[in-house]
């Protein structure tokens, strides 16, 4: 499917002119629920004159010297267990990836850069550029990325909704007006327990290539208590009942659908039972077993209903779907916090784990305390944190047998903030984003670098575990005057009772007369005492 | 005093921290914000020494912000026996700090034994038996104080700047220019505060001047300059061997002063100045850093002023004043400074208000850590509760030191005035 | 008898309050802002020496010279009071020949152009020439010419007068015309409104290549002009059209189209873009509603060419492809092919429309506007010469003036805000300012155009980057009765005390040197 999918990329660079291509992939997965993810692909030769690349977005990468750019908004828990791997890998939240051309300031261009997304696709991204809200690498970690250009950044705590669709959608030259734009509908998609836009984009001396991906998993039951496969009809899973025409200008529309992760060792809901469908009036071509693509063809609407010949049903156990199952715990004390990532290989092959976390300057690391169990350790880089400045970083590489595990903790100290560092709802806590696993087969010992790249077109495969939220002790935020007064008198009594007491004069005669007041007050004293 | 009081002591003081350890209260008393601060912690010395093994400097994360000379103690045995892993990282440090904490009762021992050969001290004829018995006595209430027990088995690093504030007494006490301003400049190296006890230095070492003399000499300019010279050059000494083993750069300045003399880290703690940092408006951050730091300077020329002869006094009440408003105080400051008080019981019949701030100061002491745990652990409390108690303890010491020094004001006029004074027992 | 030197408390006392008063500049420093100084006092001199009191704009003014040319008049004639170029008589004849021979204005132009053609700035030629009354011509270079027969020589003079008049584009002030900027970005936009129905492409850059790169680079020394372009996809109109059936075709009012552009359909503005940007906006509406053609606002009749222009935006063109046109005809099928391209005549058609109403967002005529005059059309490059010059001379003062007034409003700011952080840079881009100011007036006095242009830039560009420099963002704003409430609780208790102290001493010294006398 994957090599398809790359062939229509490849051909779409080499030729010689500006392409608009939309490709959709449907996979129904094991608990009767549907993944699809919608591929918009723009081309463009000319730097300054655009056919149908969004010229708005091309400014932005020229002025800040982008030569790569990913982000992705997610919202949602991709269920490793029981969807296996996800089509395109993403964090929680907000994540950006970008690779400049130069490298001279690049501090000013990833804000810059920062700044100009959440213009343009209407988030919150701004605060990648401050480095309290975000984990931010710096790509100096050797072994991560080699190349000082790169930058990172994530935001678990960002949310996406149709505030994010309608500028995402914007950006296509068909404005979702026609192809399978029209499929994106708003409401059905954030009804979904798992949804994600991307924005890809790459700069070569070929041009700019702009890919724009949406991912969904929708649920086909719709709320029917029995467990049982049958039937789903694209319009009704996207509600979406207009007549699906190919755009005019789109030069490929396509449409996959990929019944491969049904058939799951262990579990084969659909061994030997035929998977059919209700053959829409385009030209289908069946290029394997669990695969059938559909070329849209210009003037007759897409019209896809999928059906199970037979009823299936739906496991209630589930084997594992991926090599490696990454959980992540984090336990507190009172100051101090304990944050421990296990992993678990399920092959009965070995494979390689390259393991990224960066954790913010506020969570005090404890370099000593790192301590790593099980598996056999090939690379450990490490980055320290600096106050206000950069987060810690650490990368390693451990290479597991058959079916082991290994395990990874250390602890950390929570830092107290001052007043203005606190964001607005400081009481709910604060993101340890989500760390970045890689997994590969080739456990020959040069395998040190990793890059960030997407697609993964390689051989090496990427998986996210959850963020964690660690809640900081906060400090009362009425207070800021009390305090000043509070403290200020302290030291101002001390002076006061110190110096008093260095020019008194024990001498009663020999004090000068005193005022009324003082008098009085003299008396009084007197009378208690 | 004799060898026997001495082991029975000894033997007391070293089983009772080592049975401490041994039930691993240090990791308790290691976490408390009492006894262990940004600048005293020995688990943020450990991560230094960890750095410095992976081939980094200690000083590129934002976690150690000691100077460097006191990694020194804790690394050197590495070099000798690598592969001991037990006796270097576990043994080692504890052995060292129950070492520290004998050394300096002894110190204290010596020091009250010379005060009372000296006859520096209040001259209250009641109170003889007292000034001879000091040297049992303030070793005693230094090694059985349950607050520095905890301190010393809670490894802080406070018992460092302690010691070198002994040396420097001691050796003053001896008449030592050269090795009382080693123990200054030691304890200027380690945090900047005590830079206020040079010119208290100066006073006492006229007062031994005088004496030794048995008349009152006047200002000796060969003191002073002495001592003057003797603090620059082991201050540089010292700046200049950490200079060396941080490979020849200057970068530990910042992290190891600056930074801690900003109050850039502000875990919570028992001084004055955490809350303060946390929520003062940064317009004047500046000006509220730079007066809670120099005010201590103003209190030199009065006291000096005041107590012209007597400076042990003018040095106690220094260092009093320097741990009540220094940036991250721990109970090891505080009662250090209790212990030196000791040598001024005798003076409390003109307190004012000493019940009262005895009862204030446990009060706070055993409330404090209960309302800390509330607010960070729990999730009950607020910071306000903790806080509040924090300002009620240094409300206490406040009252404590002005009624020290009043106290001896007082006992200053009666001597003028020919009164004869008693002691407490004999007091109404 | 102690003296007041004498007593100890005394001293204490003074000793604290020493340590206090050496404290004060401390708190000044810590909480003031930090301001450099501006040169004030340079700025109120140039805004009094270089604007005009009372409207506030610049003096400079580059001048503007008609030299006229007799040409086949008697030896004697001469016109008051105005500038006579004489030339020999072989040439006045070729002159002559010239002007009287030829049909095509473009070559008289042309040739009159290698024949007595001024090649300075802010000169320019009037060519009278012996003949019966004509109007009055302007070429696309630096001359004009005007028959007149020898009765009626005289009359040159008002000829003059309207010669200077037109010359100098006073009457732009009216014009839509765009804000006056350093530089611009030019974006085409090709909007297909139904591409399902009709779909058409543009093969932009070599169109840049051939009509906009001519007058483009003829306006450079201006400023700099970028282009792109792009093409966009299902447009609404803000109104559904009316078919005529007595014209046969759609028609919309302007009003409607006044909503057109909303940013909900259309996101022309870049993020990362700062500058002035100019927008054309190339509609092709649908096969349904095509052909289609915009109503003036009284109803009567379609809008000249189909376009309208957007004040300070661009402008937007309405176009109906030559097929949509046959359709509507019914010379093709309605089935016709919806791809194509548009062919060359369609091309130079749009272009021409395009850069006509870039010339007006510029601030130049429109060639419609003059009725007495005939200008001679610039085929060539789309701008002439004494255009160019008007646009100096016009943009000079503006710019000039908006540096003036950018420092002199920082000045009044600064003054007036003493919590606002000004940094060093502020100061030298206002230095530098003021410098360009001065050598750009030196150069006025000379009527050097390219000189004093290039310097008013460089002055309005470093004064923009003085008065928006994002280091004055930062506002130190701390109401004082607050900042009371902070310093209270540690200055008064201690300051009182003090004094307290020192006034009880005094007092007591005295009473003891009275009771001793």
């Amino acid at each position: 499917m994957k090599v398809v999918i790359f062939a229509i990329l490849f051909l779409a660079v080499l030729s010689r002119c500006d392409r608009f291509d939309e490709n959709l992939i449907i996979q129904p997965l094991l608990d009767g629920k549907l993944a699809s993810e919608f591929r918009f692909i723009t081309t463009a030769q000319n730097k300054d004159h655009f056919v149908v690349f969004p010229r708005t977005l091309a400014h932005v990468m020229e002025k800040f010297n982008v030569r790569e750019m990913h982000l992705s908004l997610t919202q949602g828990r991709w269920r490793y267990d029981k969807w296996g791997e996800p089509l395109s890998p993403t964090p929680v939240g907000a994540e950006l990836i970008a690779l400049f051309h130069n490298s001279h300031n690049i501090t000013d261009q990833w804000k810059g850069l920062v700044h100009a997304l959440s213009g343009l696709l209407c988030a919150s991204l701004n605060f990648l550029d401050t480095t309290t809200q975000s984990t931010y690498a710096s790509g100096v970690v050797s072994g991560l990325s080699s190349d000082p250009n790169f930058r990172y950044g994530t935001l678990s705590h960002e949310t996406v909704c149709t505030e994010n669709l309608t500028p995402f959608k914007k950006l296509l030259p068909s404005r979702a007006k026609c192809g399978l734009g029209t499929l994106l509908s708003s409401i059905k998609m954030y009804d979904s327990q798992f949804h994600s836009i991307g924005v890809h984009f790459e700069s070569s001396e070929r041009g700019y290539e702009l890919m724009q991906t949406i991912t969904v998993v929708s649920d086909l039951l719709y709320g029917r208590t029995n467990r049982v496969f049958t039937d789903f009809e694209l319009s009704r899973v996207f509600d979406q009942h207009q007549p699906i025409l190919k755009c005019p200008f789109a030069v490929n529309t396509s449409v996959l659908i990929d019944t491969s992760r049904l058939e799951v060792e262990g579990v084969n809901p659909f061994a030997d039972k035929q998977i059919g469908f209700v053959k829409p009036n385009n030209i289908a071509e069946t290029s394997g077993r669990h695969e059938h693509l559909i070329n849209l063809v210009p003037g007759t609407p897409l019209s896809l209903k999928f059906q199970f010949n037979e009823k299936v049903n739906i496991p209630s156990e589930y084997p594992a779907q991926i090599p490696i199952i990454a959980t992540r715990h984090e336990s507190n004390t009172p100051i101090t916090a304990e944050l421990s990532l296990n992993v678990e290989n399920t092959l009965d092959t070995q494979i390689v784990v390259h393991y990224y976390d960066a954790i913010p300057w506020y969570f005090r690391m404890y370099w000593h305390t790192l301590t790593v169990v099980g598996g056999k350790v090939k690379y450990i880089n490490r980055r320290t944190a600096r106050e206000r400045q950069r987060p810690a970083e650490l990368e390693m590489a451990v290479l597991l047998g058959p079916r082991e595990n290994f395990t990874v903790s250390f602890n950390f100290d929570k830092v107290f903030l001052k007043y203005t560092e606190h964001s607005p709802d400081a009481n709910r806590g604060f993101d340890l984003s989500s760390s970045v696993l890689y997994y590969t087969f080739n456990t020959s010992d040069n395998a040190t670098t990793i890059p960030l790249h997407f697609p993964p077109h390689r051989d090496i495969n990427r998986i996210y575990t959850d963020s964690l939220l660690v809640s900081l002790p906060t400090p009362d935020f009425s207070m800021p005057y009390n305090v000043i007064t509070l403290s200020s008198t302290i030291l101002a009594l001390f002076f006061g009772s110190m110096f008093n007491a260095l020019v008194r004069r024990f001498n009663e005669e020999l004090l000068p007369k005193q005022g009324l007041l003082a008098r009085i007050f003299q008396k009084l004293k007197s009378k208690k005492s | 005093m004799s060898k026997t009081r001495w082991l029975l002591l000894g033997a007391l003081a070293v089983s009772i921290r080592v049975t401490l350890f041994a039930l691993e209260f240090d990791k308790t008393f290691s976490n408390m914000v009492e006894f262990t601060t940004p600048t005293t912690s020995f688990k943020r010395l450990k991560e230094a020494l960890h750095l410095t093994d992976l081939g980094m400097s200690p000083y590129s994360s934002s976690v150690f912000i000691q100077p460097p000379l006191t990694l020194l103690p804790f690394s050197l045995p590495k070099v000798y026996a690598p592969s001991q892993t037990y006796i270097t990282e576990q043994l080692w440090p504890r052995a060292l700090f129950i070492l520290l904490d004998l050394l300096m009762a002894y110190l204290l021992c010596r020091i009250g034994a010379l005060t009372y050969k000296l006859k520096i001290l209040d001259r209250i004829p009641t109170a003889e038996s007292y000034y001879k018995n000091l040297q049992t006595l303030l070793p005693a209430v230094y090694l059985f104080n349950p607050v520095l027990i905890a301190s010393c088995v809670s490894m802080s690093t406070v018992i460092f700047n302690n010691l070198a504030i002994a040396i420097m007494i001691y050796y003053a006490l001896r008449n030592n220019v050269i090795l009382s301003t080693l123990g200054l400049s030691l304890a200027c190296y380690l945090t900047v505060y005590p830079l206020v006890l040079l010119i208290p230095l100066i006073v006492m070492f006229h007062q031994i001047a005088d004496v030794h003399a048995g008349k009152n000499v006047g200002v000796n300019k060969s003191i002073i300059v002495k001592v003057i010279l003797w603090s620059v050059i082991w201050q540089g000494l010292l700046q200049y061997m950490s200079f060396t083993i941080m490979g020849r750069s200057w970068e530990f300045l910042q992290q190891a002063y600056v930074y801690a003399l900003s109050v850039a880290d502000l875990t919570p703690n028992w001084g004055n100045f955490w809350y303060f940092f946390i929520e003062v408006f940064d317009h004047f951050r500046q000006f509220f850093l730079l007066m809670f730091n120099i005010h201590m300077l103003s209190y030199i020329a009065p006291l000096c002023i005041r107590f012209r002869r007597d400076g042990l006094f003018i040095s106690v009440i220094m260092i009093a004043i320097t741990s009540l408003f220094k940036a991250y105080p721990t109970f090891g400051d505080f009662f250090f400074y209790i212990t030196l008080f000791a040598m001024y019981i005798p003076l409390s019949v003109h307190m004012r208000y000493g019940f009262s701030i005895v009862v204030l100061m446990l009060f706070t002491m055993l409330v404090g850590p209960a309302f800390f745990i509330a607010w960070v652990q729990k999730g009950t409390g607020n910071a306000n509760f903790f806080y509040f108690v924090t300002l009620a303890f240094l409300m206490s010491q406040v009252l404590l030191i002005v009624e020290f020094v009043f106290a001896k004001l007082k006992h200053n006029y009666n001597l003028k005035k020919g009164v004869v004074e008693v002691t407490k027992e004999h007091s109404e | 008898m102690k003296s007041l030197t004498q007593s100890k408390r005394f001293w204490v006392a003074i000793s604290m309050a020493i340590f206090i008063i050496c404290n004060a500049p401390i708190w000044w420093n810590t909480t003031g802002a930090y301001q450099t100084n501006l040169p004030h006092e340079k700025i109120e001199n140039a805004a009094d020496q270089y604007l005009e009191t009372g409207m506030d704009i610049s003096t400079c003014s580059l001048s503007l010279k008609i030299r006229v040319l007799l040409v086949g008049f008697s030896e004697e004639t001469t016109i008051y009071g105005q500038n006579i170029l004489t030339i020999s008589p072989e040439k006045q004849s070729a002159v002559s020949n010239v002007i009287n021979n030829n049909v095509a204005i473009q070559q008289v132009d042309d040739e009159l152009n290698s024949l007595v053609g001024s090649n300075a700035r802010g000169l320019y030629h009037l060519i009278v020439n012996n003949g019966p009354v004509s109007r009055l011509h302007i070429g696309k270079y630096r001359h004009l010419w005007v028959n007149l027969p020898q009765d009626r020589v005289q009359e040159a003079v008002g000829v003059v007068q309207f010669a200077y008049q037109t010359l100098s584009l006073n009457s732009i002030m009216q014009q839509p015309q765009v804000k006056t900027a350093l530089d611009y970005r030019l974006t085409f936009s090709l909007l297909n409104q139904d591409p399902t129905t009709n779909l058409i492409q543009w093969d932009f850059p070599s169109l840049e290549k051939r009509f906009l790169n001519p007058i483009l680079n003829k306006l450079k020394p201006l400023a700099e002009f970028k282009v792109d372009s792009q093409v966009l996809h299902y447009g609404n109109l803000p109104a559904k059209p009316v078919y005529n059936t007595n014209s046969n075709r759609y028609e919309i009012n302007a009003e409607d189209m006044q909503y057109l552009l909303n940013a909900n359909d259309f996101q022309f503005d870049s993020p990362a873009y700062n500058g002035t940007s100019l927008q054309f906006l190339l509609l092709l509406p649908s096969r349904s509603i095509s052909p289609l053609h915009i109503l003036d606002y009284k109803q009567q009749g379609p809008v000249q060419q189909n376009a309208f222009i957007v004040p300070r935006w661009g402008a937007v063109y309405v176009y109906n492809t030559v097929k949509t046109l046959q359709i509507a005809q019914g010379q093709e099928g309605k089935d016709a092919a919806t791809h194509s391209s548009m062919t060359k005549s369609e091309d130079l058609n749009i272009m021409q429309v395009f850069i006509e109403q870039f010339r007006v967002l510029i601030g130049l005529p429109s060639s419609t506007d003059n009725e007495d005059v005939t200008v001679v059309p610039c085929t060539l490059d789309g701008v002439a010469e004494w255009e160019v010059d008007a646009l100096i001379r016009i943009r000079t003062i503006n710019h000039l003036t908006s540096a003036l007034h950018s420092l002199r409003t920082l000045s009044k700011l600064v003054h007036q805000m003493p919590n606002v952080m000004v940094m060093e840079d502020v100061a030298e881009l206002c230095d530098k300012s003021l410098a360009n100011i001065e050598k750009s007036n030196v150069y006025c006095e000379r009527n050097d155009y390219d000189g004093v242009l290039v310097y008013a830039k460089q002055a309005v560009s470093d004064s923009e980057h003085a008065f928006f420099h994002p280091s004055m963002l930062s506002l130190l704003y701390f109401p004082d009765s607050q900042k009371l409430a902070v310093y209270l609780p540690l200055v008064l208790p201690v300051t009182f005390t003090v004094l307290m102290a020192i006034v009880r001493e005094v007092k007591l010294l005295r009473m003891k040197k009275k009771k001793n006398q």
